[in-house]
């Protein structure tokens, strides 16, 4: 069986996790796929980069906000002295990185298989509002604020309680305006602008992963509804569902948009009411639900990516427990010395 | 009683509603009313069930199902 090297990001598996390690995971349950696991990290301290049962051997990569040149150039390197066939970037920061030398790092033999320029910016947190109407849920009332003398009157119009959120991650609730001021400067100094200023609906939290084929056509799809949260938000435990609405609107999501990739929809259901939260245009941290009920969404992708035969079943079982835990492991500290001294795992 | 025909019942004492991931924890009188619902009963054959199967008078029987329905009602799932 031929051997295929995955590079994997997002392998911070930390309270926020990052999707890498549910990624390679599934990848490696795929019982007719022989993978090599390249974890991508961005921190020595990364989980992901210990976790040698997961994760073959790990690389420190510069951040994509320090330019696209050094990015690629890393991942050239990392092909040539250990290989690295595919590229499945899980984090929001570095999508545009990897869709922007998406043709480069082919010519170079280094798959992907991710949305379009056009594709990822029309989900973006500032287009919400129109994306609603195209697939026809409700959006909560959403302000692109991109300096502090917008914030007021964004603040005003939508009405407290709010969440102002970061254009990549972070989302915070706010009741006072001056709690909004503080989070809307800490978002800033950490992520930049726009920040996101969005109505808070209340609700229970139902998300859906799901993932398109480029043609307008479905390659699955799994829902799911949290349980239990951790203070930030992440989901800990949640049980498959099978709501009827968040399908079919996920179903359009790919058909308007000819989606190409995983896709993540957040929302809220509110008496009946679906409101969509957030489209994240890559797999949940949450992923490994899907292969655990049958739809191994990574596996899919990597054959997508290779020609290989694709599973078509995409049907799924509702109540369904998904428990999220946590491990310790030990390891010899000459693992950390050498990601810290070499940029890779021993 | 759209709602209540949606419910999952895997084993004695739950149900589960696979469109919105809610559990539900009901006595053994509260299954036995939920699969009369889910086969097309109506009220007074659900008071009839419970009357032939549990000894409770028709006065109780329909105070019960009466209640179960309210709350059916509170949950929409009725």
């Amino acid at each position: 069986m031929e051997t295929i090297f995955v590079g994997v990001s997002g392998i911070n598996a930390v309270d926020n996790p990052g999707p890498g390690i549910a990624v390679a995971r599934s990848l490696k349950e795929d019982p007719e796929l022989n993978v090599r696991i390249a974890g991508l990290a961005y921190d020595a301290m990364d989980p992901g980069i210990y976790m040698d049962w997961v994760i073959d051997k790990s690389f420190i990569m510069p951040y994509p906000s320090a330019g696209g040149e050094g990015y690629l150039q890393r991942l050239l390197e990392i092909k040539e002295s250990y290989g690295l066939d595919i590229v499945i970037p899980n984090l929001d920061a570095e999508l545009p990185v990897y869709i922007k030398y998406a043709a480069q790092l082919r010519e170079h033999g280094i798959d992907s298989f991710l949305p379009s320029d056009q594709q990822f910016r029309l989900r973006g947190k500032d287009k919400l509002a129109d994306l609603g109407d195209l697939i026809e849920v409700r959006v909560p009332k959403t302000e692109v604020v991109t300096s502090l003398a917008m914030l007021a009157p964004a603040v005003e119009r939508i009405g407290l309680p709010v969440m102002v959120k970061g254009c990549f991650y972070k989302a915070h609730r706010a009741y006072t305006f001056q709690e909004a001021v503080a989070e809307f400067e800490k978002l800033v100094a950490e992520w930049g602008y726009p920040v996101i200023v969005q109505q808070v609906v209340a609700g229970d939290e139902l998300n859906l992963v799901g993932m398109g084929d480029g043609e307008g056509n479905s390659l699955g799809m799994v829902a799911i509804r949290k349980i239990w949260i951790t203070s930030l938000g992440k989901i800990w435990t949640g049980v498959t569902i099978q709501n009827e609405r968040l399908l079919a609107a996920a179903e359009r999501f790919i058909r308007v948009f000819r989606w190409r990739g995983p896709f993540e929809l957040e929302c809220i259901v509110n008496d009946d009411q679906l409101y969509l939260i957030e489209i994240n245009p890559r797999f949940p941290a949450w992923v490994y639900a899907a292969t655990g009920v049958g739809i191994n969404f990574p596996s899919q992708l990597l054959r997508c990516s290779r020609g290989l035969p694709v599973a078509k079943n995409g049907q799924y079982a509702a109540g369904k427990l998904f428990v999220r835990y946590s491990y310790d492991l030990v390891t010899e500290m000459t693992a950390f010395q050498n990601i810290l001294h070499r940029g890779e795992s021993p | 009683m759209r709602g209540v025909h949606r419910l999952d019942l895997p084993s004695e004492g739950i149900a589960f509603d696979p469109t919105t991931g809610d559990t539900f924890m009901v006595n053994d009188s509260g299954s036995r009313i939920l699969r009369a619902l889910q086969t097309g009963s109506s009220e007074q054959e659900v008071v009839s069930i419970l009357r032939q199967e549990y000894p409770v008078t028709r006065e109780d029987a329909e105070r019960d199902v009466s209640d179960f329905h309210s709350r059916l009602r509170t949950l929409g799932l009725a």
